[in-house]
């Protein structure tokens, strides 16, 4: 491995746990599940702590699929991965077991546009993006930890 | 309308087998002097916030795997309100 390539794969590991930290501490700080009523009147505090969460949460997607993926394909694992679609480096991680399911995380990633932009939604819809989103915090940490075993 | 018959066909597919319900084609997409843009789709279903919510995920997931990488924006309409995105869809919108 070249010494260009090995510190763009720590550093893409190393931005994700710095995101799955702000990200847990937020997760640990709302009461689970949320309610419709609760995103009717929100108080300032979860208001917040929501904006941490999904900030958060796009971040670590992010930098995942955009750095991360492609940093252990190309950089540790030596694989000619450089130039391919995102979805053949989802094919290909998941083959090698470092990603569960492909599709999974494509909702994953639906999850993260959802939660990025202020899509029009009533107070029932957006409670229950939140509440989908949330078991996929502990999902991205996983794959992160799946990551960093194989660099 | 500038989207191909066979990505219409795969969008229509995959809303058939999340929802079993018609989708709509609304947005930019329907107006032939634009160019690009994201694919807006509408859907209605009697289906909970909860369970619409998991379906409009996954028909996403779907769609991205199946069309690969396209700024798709879904917009799901439940029983428990009405928006007024959801009058711009069915009064624009196009059933693929």
């Amino acid at each position: 491995m070249s010494g260009q390539e090995r510190p763009s794969v720590a550093a893409a590991i190393d931005e994700c746990r710095r995101h799955l930290h702000y990200l847990r501490d937020a997760n640990s700080r709302i009461v689970w599940p949320l309610t419709t009523q609760q995103m009717e009147a929100p108080a300032d505090e979860l208001v917040a702590t929501l904006d941490q969460f999904a900030f958060r949460f796009s971040r670590l997607q992010d930098t995942l699929g955009q750095k991360a993926f492609r940093a252990i394909l190309v950089g540790s694992l030596r694989e000619p991965f450089e130039d391919s679609a995102l979805r053949d480096v989802l094919d290909r991680l998941e083959q090698l077991r470092l990603l569960p399911s492909a599709e999974r995380w494509e909702e994953i990633r639906a999850a993260r546009n959802s939660l990025a932009h202020d899509y029009p939604d009533t107070p029932a819809q957006r409670s229950a993006r939140l509440n989908l989103a949330q078991p996929m915090v502990s999902e991205m940490g996983a794959i992160l930890d799946a990551l960093a075993g194989a660099v | 309308m500038r989207i191909t018959r066979d990505t219409a066909t795969i969008i229509r597919d995959t809303a058939a087998e999340l929802f079993g319900a018609p989708v709509r084609l609304f947005g930019s997409r329907l107006d032939d002097q634009k160019r690009g843009g994201d694919i807006d789709l509408y859907v209605e279903t009697d289906l909970t916030a909860e369970d619409a919510e998991k379906r409009r995920l996954r028909m996403l997931a779907r769609l991205a795997r199946r069309l690969g990488e396209r700024k798709i924006d879904l917009v799901v309409k439940t029983p428990d309100g009405e928006l007024p995105i959801h009058a711009i869809a069915r009064r624009e919108g196009v059933v693929l």
